[in-house]
């Protein structure tokens, strides 16, 4: 799980168990690199793209995944009193539905969705084409993979959404997170996404044009390198990775997600300049965000952040992209009611904010945090409004502004993108929406 | 040799304060049962931690506490003179890095107070004695902490006696955040208030109840504005990155809630009251003003803690009493006269003609030219006044208590303050020069021909004011003090119910909660005892103003500037002000204008925002993080 | 006078320390000196002499890791000629500039380092003359950042290196918004209310600036113009 909070840097890391640098004495044998078919590729570069990430880590009882309600729950139990998930999704539009233990104000009874369903997944690719979204990134945990049931399920639902994906145009690409993993995990990721690749046929132009790709290659993203939060594994661990899954012949282009302050080294990211290293490596980046400013502080903390990692970027020739969410909210995954909007949505301002900000400053394509994701609150799908969420015991559920449309957030999202493709028209000031 | 000296102020503080008992005893080494056993070894250890005490008295400035042991001469700087309060008569010196510091001495309170908090639990004394001491020395600890906290923002926290056995490393605590030291001055605070009696049976100047109610309140408001301001002069680093210096403003709420509970303690109990809050005219305002700090006990309803200056002699006395009487009433002291209250502080009290703001002195009929501050202009058309305090008239009575302003009378004497004349033919002769005649009369251009009858402007000695009034409060009229060190032996009152008030009032408009009807009376019940007859509402410019003008000269000034992040914007290259007397020889009989002018010889200050902490010392050795741009 | 016998002994101490130290080290040989330049337009970025852009220097082999700053001058070049061959880690801090990251240098004999940054605001077209008793400046503002602009101000002072840590007089104005590339600013300062600074015939140096609200950011210029009032 993405955490919010960043521990403070306490541990000043000595130079001294920096790698070292491979000094490669021996003369190197010319490598051919791989060269892809790019004939019918829809998404053949990241630039201009918006793109969110998708959790799809959400099970319902009886949807077949036998994972009973999967990051609904809490403690086992998915009723009044017990829930992790902050904002309830809107499930009117949806065929396939499950009744929960949650009901209505008016007694009626609280259905959620299942992305196991492939006509779910289908329906929020349906919205993203709507709404002019490029596409998403699809999360594999490797802590869920790992197992036989967490495979299971996060191999359908990619399955669920690459078919949509060539359905409504729509941009995919994998990202894996690595929270919870360990440096032995590293092996398993290797073999994980070489059988992805035979059992999806991801780098088949054919088969997947929707698969994004990024300097003649399909990209993969791999999500949690630097952080100073205590991981069970290290940038060398990455470095590895990152060289095996490219190989010798770079078939693969690399998304990095790093945290926030990966450029300086400082706060929640660990003191090492190896972390550069690596990042000199990869294709794109993307720091993490979520947590690090609210409305208030976003300009004095991403007004010189921002063109500071463009240009760093630009140096070092990597691609950048800024991560954008609506608000933050996780009062019921941490049991504590002064967290339940803990950085407010204000209809829709602090995400046009990040955008206008991403854009005003130079960035060429962003990372919506995120589509689904209603445990911390920064999904941009259709959730309810605030006063029409179910009950919850002596808690609450979130709920967008009661002025605003359930899929409000899906279209600011939108406009985004527009103005990412190119659009005019749009300035630090909120598009209103006409209807 | 200051070095010298430094190395000699230890045997010195504990002969001081010991006296014969201890002498008899091996000084290197604690004897725990030895002294602690005996009740009166127990007052003595104690008499001695309330001596290193860093109370910011008259024996205060930038370099340090207790400036009156070995060579007190400190040319007569006070905290005042970094601040827009006052400068000193000669020289114009800022905050520099090496001032304001308190380390080595504060930690040192710090382990003579753990070497006394261990050893309480294994006295046989009763269980109030035991309470008493428990309240006692976490009221030290708190009040030394709170020194250090506004100093250098998260310190290392030392609960216990720390001994060395052999590996100095483990001897090594790092900083505590910013956050974590300030609570824990405040958990401080409340084991004291929780363990402390209200009274000690003789009325001795020990910490009480209430005394740890009054810190605590003091404390809370500055972490409070802190928190609230931090933002206003951000600073970056590894101390901020690890929150080492620093704290967010969501703790604003909770440390205000904090000063508020605390201060509405005190006001509730019943215990204090404003000395004299209902003078019959501003003249009585002012005597009963100027009272209260010529001699502090007078007014015990009001002084909630005094610092005693007991007897004449080095640790004991102080030098308020030669440094700043006026040059007329030097008594023999070669410098007197050095404190220089500014006008930019005579411009914030209030006129009793038109309250509730500060009223900036019009020196002009047509009174739109406050901030020309060019000198003297022909063109101008002066207001002219026959009394050289004329302009003054109407100006809240604790500014007369507070200056002695030109003309009037001190210890006898009419003060004379004069800065020059403008000729009868028009221009202006200022700061000097030779006497003139007119009208048939000899003028002399500091108003009196001999430089013993004056005390304004000549620069001889650095002994006259240069911003045109000269110093007051604190000083004893009826005494005239021997020109030696250390012979003034007025206390200090380290806190004042009227501070209590204010804290409370602006705790409450700071954080818009608590009950803003009271909030409003603590203020304006402080402004009736200055002779003001007219209610102003609660907001935070009343409030500042109020803290300016009640407490000033107190040694405030400067922390409500640091915690209210306000010095680096008061002082941007910034010059302080000088309201000039000068005698207008153009009309028959000659009468006084006055010009608002830049104070001469005192080059502009400024206040960078690495100031607000200082560096800690030592790091090369404690191996803490130090603080930004040091 | 007692002040002077208080003060000297300390100086003298202060003198011996001094003294004592720099007898215990080598000579230094070597020397640094760039300019701050605008990534995009390759022109000197303007600064202040005091109290502006920082460049911080720690010398690599020593464990204390001690920072040492070296000042810039108004015209963004910089130059230390005490500096010992060695390498260092060298990072320009709290400048008017988009923060940029420490890098590790090689200092050996006469070392050119410039520093390529992105300055916070470009101040352009500026045109500053006397009309009549007062001095009037106009100019346009290219901020290069999202965040507002806090202030703009015109300072006058006798010396070249005038700006708003160094001005006897100042008109300035609090802006606090995101500029438009577009609009003239304006500020003016009035020659005669201010006569104790400023005296008509003498040459003062007048100069632009304004601050981007960063954290710990500093005013950006145009060059200063000199005028005889």
């Amino acid at each position: 799980m993405k955490i919010l909070k960043f521990i403070c840097l306490f541990s000043v890391l000595s130079i001294s168990c920096k790698v070292n640098e491979e000094k490669i004495t021996d003369t190197p044998i010319p490598i051919e690199e791989v060269k892809y078919d790019q004939t019918g590729v829809l998404f053949p570069n990241y630039k201009g793209l918006v793109m969110a990430g998708y959790q799809g880590w959400f099970t319902a009882e009886g949807d077949g995944a036998g994972r009973g309600w999967h990051h609904y729950q809490k403690a086992g139990k998915f009723e009044p009193g017990f829930a992790s998930i902050d904002f309830w999704p809107d499930v009117t539009e949806y065929s396939k539905t499950y009744p929960t233990a949650f009901k209505y104000q008016n007694g009626e009874n609280a259905k959620v969705y299942s992305p196991y369903d492939e006509e779910s997944v289908d329906l929020h690719f349906k919205w993203m084409k709507e709404h002019n979204i490029d596409g998403v990134y699809m999360q594999r945990f490797v802590s869920e993979v790992k197992g036989e049931s967490g495979k299971k399920h996060f191999n359908k639902v990619l399955e669920n959404a690459l078919k949509a994906s060539k359905k409504y145009g729509r941009a995919i690409s994998i990202m894996y997170d690595l929270s919870g993993s360990t440096s032995a995990d590293m092996a398993f990721i290797m073999k994980d996404w070489e059988e992805l690749q035979t059992l999806f046929k991801i780098y088949d132009n054919k088969k997947n044009p929707t698969y994004l790709r990024h300097h003649g290659r399909p990209l993969l993203a791999i999500w949690g390198v630097g952080f100073n939060d205590g991981r069970k594994y290290t940038i060398a661990d990455i470095r590895k990775l990152v060289d095996s899954i490219k190989g010798p012949t770079k078939k693969t282009s690399i998304l990095l997600g790093v945290p926030y302050y990966w450029r300086t080294l400082t706060k929640d990211t660990e003191n090492s300049t190896d972390l550069h290293t690596l990042i000199k490596t990869a294709d794109v980046i993307m720091p993490w965000a979520v947590g690090r400013y609210d409305a208030s502080t976003y300009t004095d903390v991403a007004g010189t952040t921002l063109p500071g990692d463009i240009a760093w970027c630009k140096t070092n020739k990597i691609d950048y992209a800024p991560l954008v969410f609506p608000g933050f909210s996780w009062g019921n995954l941490k049991n504590d009611k002064s967290l339940y909007n803990q950085i407010p949505r204000a209809k829709g301002d602090f995400l046009w904010q990040q955008i206008a900000g991403a854009k005003l400053s130079g960035a060429e394509a962003l990372y919506v945090a995120m589509f689904d994701e209603v445990d911390e609150g920064t999904a941009i799908f259709k959730t309810k409004k605030e006063g029409q969420t179910p009950l919850n015991g002596d808690g609450k559920f979130v709920g967008i502004e009661p002025d605003l449309d359930s899929d409000f957030y899906l279209w600011l999202t939108g406009e985004g993108a527009k103005w990412f493709h190119g659009a005019s028209g749009y300035s630090m000031q909120k598009p209103v929406r006409s209807k | 040799m200051k070095l010298f000296r430094c190395i000699l102020l230890l045997p010195v503080l504990f002969s001081l304060s010991c006296g014969d008992v201890l002498d008899k005893q091996p000084l290197d080494k604690l004897q725990g049962e030895n002294l602690f056993s005996n009740p009166e070894g127990v007052k003595l250890y104690m008499a001695n931690l309330y001596y290193q005490l860093p109370i910011e008295d008259f024996t205060f400035f930038r370099q340090g506490f207790n400036w009156n042991t070995g060579d007190p001469n400190n040319g007569g700087f006070a905290p005042a003179m970094v601040t827009d309060e006052a400068v000193h008569t000669e020289f114009g010196d800022f905050i520099g890095n090496d001032d304001f510091q308190w380390w080595d001495q504060g930690y040192k309170l710090i382990r003579d107070t753990n070497i006394l908090i261990d050893i309480i639990p294994t006295l046989s004394v009763s269980e109030d004695e035991t309470k008493a001491l428990v309240g006692e020395s976490a009221f030290i600890r708190a009040y030394a902490y709170f020194a250090l906290a506004k100093r250098y923002g998260g310190v290392p926290l030392i609960t216990s006696v720390q001994k060395y056995e052999g590996d100095v490393e483990s001897l090594k605590v790092p900083r505590s955040t910013e956050k974590e030291t300030w609570d824990f001055v405040l958990k401080e605070c409340d084991v004291a208030i929780q363990n402390l009696a209200e009274s000690w049976p003789g009325g001795e100047r020990r910490a009480t109840k209430w005394v740890a109610y009054a810190l605590k309140s003091r404390v809370a408001l500055h972490a409070a504005s802190l928190s609230k301001y931090g933002e206003r002069a951000p600073i970056s680093g590894t101390a901020v990155d690890q929150k080492l210096v620093g704290l967010d403003k969501s703790a604003a709420a909770e440390y205000y809630k904090a000063a508020i509970e605390a201060s509405e303690t005190l006001i509730n109990s019943g215990k204090f009251s404003l000395y004299k809050p209902s003078p019959a005219s501003p003249e009585e305002a002012a005597e009963n003003y100027r009272k209260l700090f010529e001699d502090p006990n007078i007014a015990l309803n009001e002084v909630i803690f005094i610092k005693g200056f007991a007897r004449p002699g080095a640790g004991t006395g102080h030098n308020y009493g030669i440094w700043y009487q006026p040059n007329q009433t030097a008594n023999g002291w070669p410098h007197p006269g050095r404190m220089n209250p500014t006008l930019d502080l005579i411009d914030a009290y209030e006129s009793y003609t038109d309250p509730g703001k500060s009223a900036p002195v019009m020196t002009t009929e047509a009174g739109n030219d406050i901030n020309d501050y060019n000198g003297f202009s022909a063109s101008k058309n002066y207001k002219r006044y026959d009394d050289p305090a004329g302009i003054y008239k109407d100006k809240d009575a604790r500014l007369w208590a507070t200056a002695v302003l030109p003309g009037t009378a001190w210890k006898g004497q009419k003060i004379i303050i004069q800065a020059g004349f403008i000729k009868p033919d028009g221009s202006a002769q200022l700061f000097g020069g030779e006497p003139i005649t007119a009208n048939g009369k000899t003028y002399y251009p500091f108003g009196a021909a001999d430089r013993t009858q004056y005390s304004g402007f000549d620069t001889w000695g650095g002994n006259n004011t240069r911003t045109g009034v000269s110093f007051k409060k604190f000083l004893n009229e009826g005494v005239n003090v021997a020109p030696g060190w250390n012979q003034t032996v007025s206390d200090w009152a380290d806190f004042r119910y009227a501070e209590i008030l204010l804290i409370y009032a602006e705790a409450i408009v700071e954080s818009g909660s608590g009950k803003i009807e009271e909030g409003a009376k603590a203020l304006n019940d402080i402004r009736r005892r200055a002779g003001h007859t007219k209610d102003i509402p609660l907001t935070i410019d009343n409030v500042i103003r109020e803290r300016r003008v009640e407490l000033a000269f107190e040694n405030k000034r400067f922390w409500d500037l640091v915690r209210r992040r306000e010095y680096h914007t008061l002082f941007n290259n910034s010059v302080r002000h000088a309201l000039i007397p000068v005698l207008d020889l153009r009309v028959s009989p000659a009468k006084y204008i006055f010009i608002r002018q830049t104070i001469q010889r005192l080059n502009p200050a400024t206040f960078d925002y690495k100031q607000y902490y200082r560096y800690i010392p030592g790091v090369g050795s404690n191996g803490l993080v130090q603080n930004p741009q040091y | 006078m007692k002040k002077i016998k208080l003060y000297i002994p300390v100086f003298l101490l202060v003198l011996t320390v001094i003294a004592c130290k720099i007898d215990n080290y080598p000579a230094t040989d070597a020397q640094l000196y760039g300019t701050f330049l605008d990534a995009e337009t390759n022109e000197p970025v303007e600064q202040d002499i005091i109290r502006g852009s920082t460049i911080e220097f720690i010398e690599h082999g020593y464990a204390s890791q001690t920072k040492q700053v070296m000042i810039v001058k108004n015209d963004g070049t910089y130059r230390n000629n005490l500096i010992f061959a060695n390498t260092y880690t060298i990072t320009p801090v709290r400048g008017n500039f988009v923060p940029t990251e420490p890098q590790e240098v090689t200092v050996k004999g006469e070392t050119q380092l410039d520093f390529k940054v992105q300055p916070y605001i470009r101040v352009k077209d500026v045109k500053i003359e006397k009309v009549g008793t007062k001095v009037v400046a106009t100019f346009k503002l290219q901020q290069t950042v999202i965040n507002k602009v806090k202030k703009i101000g015109l300072y006058a002072h006798p010396e070249p290196a005038v700006g708003e840590p160094i001005r006897t007089v100042l008109a300035d104005q609090e802006i606090n918004t995101v500029s438009d590339p577009n609009k003239i600013y304006r500020l003016e300062i009035d020659v005669p209310s201010n006569s104790s600074n400023l005296k008509t015939g003498n040459q003062y140096f007048f100069r632009v600036g304004a601050l981007i609200d960063a954290p710990e950011s500093k005013f950006n210029y145009a060059k200063a113009v000199r005028l005889t009032l």
